[in-house]
């Protein structure tokens, strides 16, 4: 018999039972009849015949047994009965099992989740071809802080100049655009890039049907055209026929080329158009608004590319210091596009996989407790296994069968855990996690499941199980060797369970610490003052398509149409219009020279954001007004240009003056007009809720075309609407009144300013919850610990505890006693976890608004929190040591 | 599910069974019931109980090697298990049976010693 036939044959044996079985039976069936023949020619009856052979046999079932156990992997056979020893063993001890079962699910299933969104997230790369060669390119104002802006047309093309450093060069941005309506239906918005024909070729990306448009289609005056995400043409029907067929695009008819892939996923977008910049004409060096992607030519390097970006950042500011003046530091910069798209989520990712690590140690601290503490209780039973010569590796391996059981069962309800957990907070905060919609049971995530089970079993297994089955000079530890031994308490609370329950406090303390300096964080972003009231308004935005609004009066005309029939809802306050809806779509700022004070040459003038507002804006958003007028109907094409800036604007640029009636205007040109402040209003939160507010100024949209000639800026705004009916039952009338006024435009992001407001805040949010989430369950689990080791150290020395008050100990110095073994683990734990968080705290910095790492308050407030809870956990076991009865325990021995 | 360990058996006995079977196999194929009879002359009835216990050693047998095993037509035109030694277990129940009889010895020096 060849031995991999052997070996085939015991696997089967394993868990086929049933061909061994029959075999076994047709052998001794055989071996039965022919004896039973035999017995029959010797003169026998043929029943008698057969008792005989059959007692000559022996007991058949015997033989089956043994036969079999001659069968099969002896090492996996063990290990099932050790699977079923632990399982009984485990029921015995209901609550033991279903603690750390609890523990366990807890852990894992955090911990899963949180690596399987970072590793998604975070660590899983770009899905272009060679994703580490593609940067992202913008421009830097050290003077402003901003670091990673935009380009301007002509900055594009000293990029692409740039051939020895880049092998491709491409520019987009993200221009909404509405899809005219089938019939009957309404138009509807979509995401879409404008993007040069370099875009595709850069990415490596090539589109699965059709094809990409070329350069040539690229310029001005080309005919239309349009790539569809994979997402949209499946929308549309996913019918490859779509391709050379045209669909309506803000009102002009746009031939489709071809359909991306559906790995494509830049900015979320549905549609890819040409960006179409003119090569003769390049537009305004300072008008900043293109974002580039670029791929570095082969063996290029980061710091290569960085310094090839300086000596050309360098070269610009000595040709064009009216647009780069000195003081504004500006120069042209690079990050990898992993970095641009991911911004700080990896950090935040990073942080909370620290945080969940910190747990998962716990939670193994507090298990390898209990299994410690259970391992003590069947001290009697290991010593009686080891003398009866069970070798310390078989008792090894029946604890950590033990845990690996245990493991199992928990991992199980981890992973239920990870992906409920897990896709719930995607719910609840979406777009927080960049690159990551919903987690699935797949296996990257269970291959992370596992992992984090195995390698936690390993720790809380077999720490303890080494520890127990240790065979000392004398041989095994054996029963009668009790008290409180170095193995539980010790003296200072130091043995080896009270050092676990130490180091579970100290590692809940730094959590505990970063919940609460978040939670501070957050709580005063959401006490921020906005400058505006969100409650009961509701936002969207419109952009009436250039095709269709040629002129500056028509556009003027649709929003002062569209403003006055929402103002004609019942319950409808007041409406209006601006260009930029704080904190949404970000600002754009320009320049503005003041009058009487000319921008002296190779300096910059000041810069403010720049805002337009139709009359209604400021009384929707209760913006106050702090002087002067509000913007009226009044400012219109023929009137003088009037202004608005804010508190902040009206202090900076005429520190103690007045504002109303001074001029400025757009610097460069003197035939440009001036305008003139009419009011001051309150400043607002524009760009985000943590930062300070900046320099704004508003114009009137009717006067817009009077002095900037950018028809992209006077024909989108946002609409606000201050309305007491609610604001969901807006939704409908809102797009009937725009389908009436113009059936090619729809709303894009309709929704009450609330939303706006609470998403502004919500990674924030979403941090301080998971971390508060994963305090509560790093203290309860130190807690747990504490209590359950003080509960075994009181059971494990109710007889001394009854000898020394049979001699007059009084109660209180009892509890005393008992609790205070518990707090000291706790106090010392909470030092060293404290002191641990001052030194790593720092890291917060970035996450942290309004409160510094090393805030005291929040260090003080975590060490009384965690001290009063351990208290609280060591008094419960310690209390029952002062009930001891000294009679009955003595009595027990 | 678990069930008790099946007693073990006599070290000595078991190597003296399957010392018994090796041999009575070396003089040609037998199936389990064969054996058990050879044993039974060769043994002249000492071994005549317990036939049961055949099996499980030439399980253990035949997993060392020392014997195969295949399924053949019996002299009755039945299907039973035939039993061939090795040359390992030829080799074996030569240094068996030179064990055995150093043993043998052994116990009788000390049976008869005073």
């Amino acid at each position: 018999m060849s031995l991999p036939q052997g070996f085939a044959a015991r696997i089967r044996s394993l868990f086929g039972r049933r061909g061994t079985e029959q075999r076994i039976d047709s052998e001794f069936r055989f071996h039965l009849d022919m004896e039973t023949e035999q017995n029959i020619r010797l003169g026998l009856a043929p029943d008698e015949a057969r008792r005989q052979a059959i007692i000559a046999f022996g007991g058949v079932q015997q033989h089956v047994e043994e036969y079999r156990d001659g069968r099969g992997l002896r090492v996996v056979r063990e290990l099932i009965r050790d699977a079923r020893h632990s399982l009984r063993s485990l029921r015995r001890e209901p609550s033991f099992a279903v603690s750390v079962v609890i523990t366990l699910a807890l852990a894992i299933g955090a911990t899963t989740a949180v690596f399987t969104l970072m590793q998604r997230s975070v660590l899983a790369p770009l899905p272009y071809p060679s994703p580490g060669e593609l940067v992202a390119l913008g421009t830097r104002y050290g003077a402003w802080g901003l670091d990673h802006g935009s380009a301007s047309e002509p900055e594009v093309a000293d990029l692409a100049a740039l051939t020895r450093t880049f092998a491709g060069v491409a520019a987009y941005r993200p221009v909404p655009q509405d899809l005219a309506a089938e019939a009957g239906g309404q138009a509807e918005r979509l995401n879409a890039l404008q993007a040069s024909a370099s875009l595709l070729p850069v990415l490596g990306v090539a589109p699965v049907l059709g094809r990409a448009y070329r350069t040539d289609e690229d310029v001005p005056g080309s005919p239309p055209v349009v790539l569809l995400s994979h997402r949209l043409w499946q929308r549309l029907g996913a019918d490859s026929a779509l391709v050379g067929r045209t669909i309506r695009l803000n009102a002009l008819l746009h031939t489709v080329l071809g359909v991306l892939p559906p790995s494509f996923a830049l900015e979320e977008a549905d549609l890819l158009v040409p960006l179409r910049l003119d090569p003769v004409s390049p537009g305004d060096r300072g008008a900043h608004y293109l974002r580039v992607i670029a791929r570095l030519a082969p063996r290029v390097t980061m710091a290569e590319t960085r310094s090839a970006l300086e000596v050309v950042s360098a070269r610009l500011r000595a040709d064009y210091p009216e647009n780069y003046p000195s003081d504004l530091q500006w120069s042209l910069t690079g990050r990898s596009l992993r970095d641009a798209v991911l911004g700080d989520a990896g950090t935040v990712l990073s942080m909370l996989s620290g945080a969940v690590v910190l747990v998962l140690l716990i939670a193994c601290a507090n298990i390898a407790n209990l299994m410690q503490a259970r391992l003590q209780r069947r001290e009697k039973e290991m010593a009686l296994r080891s003398a009866l010569g069970a070798g310390r590796g078989r008792l090894v391996r029946q604890v950590l069968t033990e845990g690996l059981v245990l493991a199992l069962v928990g991992t199980a309800l981890g992973v239920v855990l990870a992906v409920t957990g897990g896709n719930l907070l995607l719910s609840f905060a979406p777009g927080a996690v960049p690159r990551v919609e919903r987690l699935g049971v797949d296996v990257p995530l269970l291959a992370t499941a596992a992992a984090v089970a195995g390698s936690s079993a390993l720790l809380f297994g077999l720490l303890p199980a080494l520890r127990n089955t240790r065979m000392g000079a004398g041989g095994p530890r054996v029963w009668g060797a009790r008290g409180a031994s170095a193995e539980g308490w010790g003296a200072g609370g130091r043995g080896f369970m009270g050092t676990l329950v130490g180091i579970e406090v100290a590692l809940a303390m730094l959590v505990v610490v970063a919940a609460g300096l978040l939670f501070q964080s957050y709580a005063r972003l959401a006490r921020v003052d906005l400058g505006f009231s969100a409650d009961h308004v509701v936002a969207f935005n419109v952009a009436v398509p250039e095709a269709a609004y040629d002129s500056s009066a028509a556009v003027t005309s649709f929003y002062g149409r569209l403003v006055a029939s929402l103002e004609e809802f019942p319950g409808v306050d007041r409406a209006g219009g601006i260009l930029n809806l704080p904190l949404r779509s970000g600002t754009g700022s320009i320049d503005i020279e003041l009058e009487g004070r000319p921008t002296e040459p190779g300096r910059s003038g000041p810069s403010a954001n720049f805002q337009v507002v139709t009359p209604g804006y400021f009384e929707a958003m209760r913006i106050p007004l702090i002087e002067g007028r509000l913007p009226l109907a009044s400012d219109d094409q023929r009137a003088p240009v009037a202004a608005w800036v804010n508190r902040s604007a009206a202090a900076g640029l005429w520190p103690g003056e007045a504002a109303i009636g001074k001029r400025f205007r757009f610097p460069g040109d003197s035939t440009r007009p001036w305008f003139t402040v009419v009011g001051v209003v309150g400043d607002v939160r524009t760009v985000s809720v943590a930062a300070e507010p900046a320099w704004e100024y508003f114009l009137a949209h009717a006067q817009l075309p009077r002095v900037l000639n950018v028809s992209s800026f006077h024909r989108r705004l946002s609409i606000v609407i201050r309305s007491s009916a609610d604001p969901g039952t807006l939704s409908q009338p809102i797009r009937r009144v725009l389908s009436d006024l113009d059936a090619r435009v729809a709303p894009a992001q309709l929704e009450p300013m609330t939303t706006v407001t609470s998403r502004a805040i919500a990674r924030p949010r979403l941090v301080a919850l998971l971390l508060g989430a994963f305090a509560i369950l790093a203290v309860t689990l130190a807690v747990v610990g504490i209590y359950g080791v003080l509960s075994y150290s009181v059971s494990r020395r109710t007889r001394e505890i009854g000898i020394r008050l049979a001699l007059g100990a009084r109660q209180p110095q009892v509890v005393r006693q008992m609790a205070l073994q518990g707090l000291r683990a706790a106090a010392w734990g909470i030092a060293i976890g404290g002191v641990a968080a001052l030194a790593s705290s720092r890291v917060l910095s970035e996450q942290l608004f309004g409160i510094g790492p090393r805030d005291p308050a929040v260090f003080g407030a975590s060490a009384i929190a965690l001290a009063m809870v351990s208290l609280a956990a060591a008094m419960i076991p310690a209390r029952r040591a002062a009930r001891v009865q000294p009679a009955l325990t003595l009595r027990e021995e | 599910m678990a069930r008790p360990p099946a007693a073990p058996q006599n070290d000595a006995l078991r190597g003296s069974l399957d010392l018994l079977i090796l041999k009575a196999l070396s003089l040609g194929p037998l199936h389990g019931w064969g054996i058990g009879n050879r044993i039974q002359q060769i043994s002249q009835d000492v071994l005549a109980a317990n036939q049961g216990s055949l099996y499980p050693a030439l399980q253990r047998l035949e997993h060392r090697g020392l014997i195969t095993s295949e399924w053949a037509d019996s002299e009755n035109n039945r299907r039973a298990r035939y039993y061939e030694i090795t040359a390992a277990g030829r080799a074996a129940l030569k240094t068996e049976v030179a064990t055995w009889r150093r043993f043998a010895a052994a116990i009788d020096v000390a049976l008869d010693a005073r």
